[in-house]
């Protein structure tokens, strides 16, 4: 009995949370491409040093969804 | 009259025909569960159960993970590939040549945008990272591989990337992680090195060891996640329609293979980079 409502909420916890991390990464992640995108528009000489950096800073921001990521992974494969 | 004309002339068109083609075959993949019911045994034998799974293969009384192969084949595999490339520079103007001086120049470009001249000396280590890590992400697709023909167990039903394992991608972020500190004192002393750590003041200790801790930690971690993402996604698809879809999600795949590999090296060249540059930290 018991184990059956930690089952249900840990699942439910688990896409809940991915959910509010991949919204979150998803609007840091926009604002950064915008960003690049607008920098290179302005100066494509400098394009390759900015496509480094973002993508650099695009992994940095990904890392916080991915973390949301494996934390949800055991909470519904492994409890 | 044309009103028969249009309707003999659309059963001699080629394209009615292509597409009655496509509804017959795409009807018979549909059908063929419930015709075989052994067939979604023998195609998706896993049922969606992450990670390395054990075989019937084993050393020394313990069964091999599937992980072990993989890791092997990405070896073999990268080893193979350097060593093509490797004779084809000695003919200069073959087509080997030209195809090993475009994947070397672009790993020395990629080192010489963030070490600039210090690089020279990193290039093997940054090549065999991107290199190994490459070919394990893209060994992805062919997950939906069974190995019957293998002969080998049962069990060895599907063939997993090697990056997909947490184990592996550990010890890939721990041995840059080594090699960094190594280069650290190697560049800049032991003096330096063990001075970095009460560098502001010295209560800063234990903020500094645990940078230094989640730092091997997120590469991992990243790496893993990413990929196991990825892997899921083209597990639920394939099972879900066996047929043509699931292409779209392994272009998606070739895309985050690449992409991953290279935010490895990317970051393993900056930690390397605050490491021996002479300014320190970063």
């Amino acid at each position: 009995m018991e184990t059956w409502i930690i089952k249900a909420v840990s699942i439910f916890a688990g896409a809940f949370g991915l959910a509010i991390a991949a919204f979150g990464g998803a609007q840091g992640q926009g604002k950064a491409a915008a960003a690049a995108l607008e920098a290179i528009a302005r100066q494509p000489e400098a394009g390759d040093r900015i496509f480094t950096t973002l993508i650099l800073s695009l992994a940095l921001i990904e890392s916080l969804v991915i973390y949301a990521l494996a934390v949800a992974l055991v909470l519904i494969f492994v409890i | 009259m044309a009103e028969t004309k249009k309707k003999t002339s659309l059963f001699k068109r080629k394209s009615t025909w292509v597409a009655l083609l496509f509804i017959v075959l795409y009807a018979f993949v549909f059908a063929i569960p419930y015709i075989f019911p052994a067939y979604n045994e023998l195609m998706h034998p896993h049922k969606l159960e992450i990670g390395p799974q054990p075989t019937e293969v084993s050393l020394a009384g313990s069964p091999l993970n599937n992980t072990f192969f993989g890791v092997i084949l990405t070896s073999l595999i990268f080893i193979f590939v350097v060593v093509v490339l490797g004779r084809g520079v000695r003919k200069p103007g073959s087509k080997l040549a030209v195809m090993a001086e475009m994947a070397w120049g672009s790993v020395q470009s990629l080192t010489s945008t963030i070490l600039g001249h210090e690089g020279e000396r990193y290039e093997v280590a940054v090549g065999s990272f991107f290199g190994f890590i490459l070919i394990g992400n893209l060994i992805g697709l062919f997950s939906g591989l069974a190995l019957p023909f293998f002969g080998v167990s049962k069990n060895f039903k599907m063939l997993i990337p090697p990056t997909t394992d947490l184990a592996v991608t550990t010890g890939l972020a721990i041995s840059a992680i080594v090699y960094i500190h190594t280069q650290y004192i190697r560049v800049r002393g032991l003096k330096n090195y063990l001075g970095h750590y009460v560098k502001p003041f010295a209560f800063m200790i234990p903020i500094n060891i645990l940078e230094e801790i989640s730092r091997p930690l997120s590469l991992a971690v990243r790496l893993f996640g990413n990929l196991t993402g990825e892997h899921i996604v083209l597990e639920v698809i394939s099972g879900l329609v066996p047929f043509v879809i699931p292409i779209a999600i392994m272009v998606l795949g070739l895309f985050t293979g690449f992409v991953q590999a290279l935010v490895f090296t990317m970051l393993f060249l900056v930690y390397l980079q605050s490491a021996i540059s002479s300014k320190g930290g970063h």
